[in-house]
């Protein structure tokens, strides 16, 4: 039994110090992801986006349209080398239209005159032929076969190529390929303002007089509620307020009722500014412990 | 914690920290010694396999050499007298065996032959069993390790993750630089376990067939011989 012993002591040890060669973890030769950074921006955030940048270069000195070109766009060769730009079809004062009507006119014109001969002709004709019995009568029914011959355009169908628009095929680009980035001076109505401080402390205190808290509100308790609120222009509630957001627990309907109260109660709310009016038109409030103790 | 913070303490996980020797240099000294305890169990299941391996293969030899002698129309006395003194094993050392009873019973004065069949098969039941106990030496450590080894090496894992777990608990942190270690140190005893174990029931099996076969074919010699003497004891009773 020791000689078999010490040929599976041997064999462990033989197989143990290949697996230390072996089996040494390989670390993963993916080099690490790349962290990409996310920004979160809230609404509020981005409309404040809007507002204008004071010292902006002036939008006359750059006076691109948004989506005007800022490159030439690449010609497509398939459709048509010329590439105009878009005032040319003007149709007010036309230079382009007005070139057909110019080669067209003088193969027009010939045709009264050829007709204005023809019935010279007719006229000198006639006396010729017929002098002796000068008849009135005789005289307009001459003039009638005549006159249908007048009348009658010429069709030469030769005359078709005057009739055709001879002016080149063209595109008409509507936008570039590469939008114009200049800032400009920012939106009319972009001031994206906030309100005051002071506004905000007085509906604060003015909110925190009316409501009258359910039992088991005070100020440690973190219960809250979240009322979306609507005014009218005269500060007045445009209609009952909604809730947004409430504490999960036994007391939150309570809350809530407690809070639609305390708004509908103290109407109108007098400090805030009617020239304001589109930043407290709809507005959320919270109600919590912080408003009881404030 | 932010990607900066996973990277830099990944980056000392290198190559080296996670080999099969720090494997079990780090771990806590319970899983260290349900590892050396599985690894001293692989050594001697292989020694026992070894071991096994050459001694059936000794009497799987011995046994032909032997029958091919006893069939081959020798005498049964010379026979006798050419392996009393080495009788090799299984169907040598029972042939030796119940020759020595007969010899004993012919040898002295009073001729009892009433009980000497009696004896006969008694002297070769013991050698059967003498010789299966021989073989089956050491299986019983086959089976134990073959059975046990998985669970033993599961327990080292249990503890190591249990570690791992509180060391999770501990930095409050979940990342896998945190986790990995400590797992990898527990699956590293199941693993020794399973090592263990797997060739354990295999030669387990392999033997415990073995020493039916064997024990099956010396008790046909040993119905064999009984034959042959009792018929010996007929003629001359």
């Amino acid at each position: 039994m020791k000689r078999p012993l010490i040929i599976s002591a041997i064999a462990h040890a033989i197989v143990l110090t290949w697996g230390l060669v072996a089996f040494a973890a390989r670390p993963n030769n993916a080099p690490p992801a790349e962290p990409l950074p996310v920004e979160f921006v809230s609404a509020t955030e981005f409309s404040e986006l809007t507002a204008g940048v004071k010292n902006a270069p002036k939008a006359i000195d750059n006076a691109k349209p948004l989506a005007d070109k800022v490159g030439d766009p690449k010609p497509v060769k398939e459709l048509a080398p010329k590439i105009a730009d878009k005032p040319e079809i003007k149709t007010t004062s036309t230079p382009a239209v007005s070139k057909p009507e110019k080669t067209e006119k003088p193969k027009d014109k010939p045709k009264p005159d050829q007709i204005a001969e023809a019935l010279k002709k007719d006229q000198t004709k006639k006396p010729q032929k017929k002098p002796p019995a000068f008849k009135p009568d005789q005289i307009a029914e001459e003039l009638k076969k005549d006159e249908p011959k007048k009348s009658s355009p010429k069709y030469d169908a030769n005359q078709i190529a005057a009739l055709l628009d001879h002016r080149e095929p063209q595109r008409q680009f509507a936008t570039a390929a590469t939008l114009n980035d200049a800032a400009s001076l920012g939106a009319p109505n972009g001031n994206a303002g906030r309100l005051s401080q002071s506004e905000l402390d007085a509906l604060r205190a003015r909110l925190s007089q009316c409501w009258s808290p359910p039992a088991g509100i005070d100020a440690n308790s973190k219960l809250y509620v979240t009322l979306h609120v609507s005014f009218k222009a005269d500060a007045s509630l445009a209609q009952e307020p909604e809730v947004v957001e409430d504490s999960a627990s036994s007391v939150g309907p309570a809350l809530a009722e407690s809070a639609k109260r305390a708004l509908m109660s103290c109407q109108p709310f007098t400090m805030l500014r009617p020239e304001h009016y589109d930043l407290w038109k709809d507005i959320e409030i919270k109600f919590n412990s912080e408003l009881l103790g404030g | 914690m932010n990607a900066a913070d996973i990277t830099t303490s990944a980056l000392p996980l290198t190559s080296s920290d996670l080999s099969m020797f720090h494997l079990f240099w780090q771990a806590h000294w319970l899983v260290k010694t349900v590892m050396t305890g599985l690894m001293v169990c692989s050594v001697w299941v292989w020694a026992i396999a070894i071991d096994k391996t050459f001694l059936f293969r000794r009497i799987r030899k011995s046994g032909e050499g032997f029958e091919q002698a006893f069939w081959s129309g020798q005498s049964l006395e010379e026979l006798y007298t050419s392996l009393a003194a080495k009788p090799g094993h299984s169907s040598g050392v029972l042939f030796v065996a119940a020759m020595r009873e007969w010899k004993r019973s012919l040898e002295g004065h009073a001729r009892s032959f009433a009980g000497l069949q009696m004896r006969i098969e008694k002297v070769m039941n013991v050698a059967i069993a003498r010789e299966i106990e021989h073989m089956e030496r050491w299986l019983l450590v086959l089976a134990t390790v073959g059975s046990a080894g998985p669970f033993i090496g599961l327990f080292g894992t249990i503890w190591g993750i249990m570690t791992s777990f509180q060391s999770i608990a501990a930095s409050k942190n979940t990342s896998l630089a945190v986790v990995a270690p400590g797992i990898a140190e527990a699956l590293f005893a199941t693993a020794i376990g399973l090592i263990a174990a797997i060739p354990a029931t295999i030669f387990y099996n392999k033997f415990i067939t073995e020493v039916n076969r064997q024990a099956q074919h010396l008790e046909g010699f040993a119905d064999e011989f009984t034959a042959i003497l009792s018929r010996q004891i007929d003629e001359r009773g």
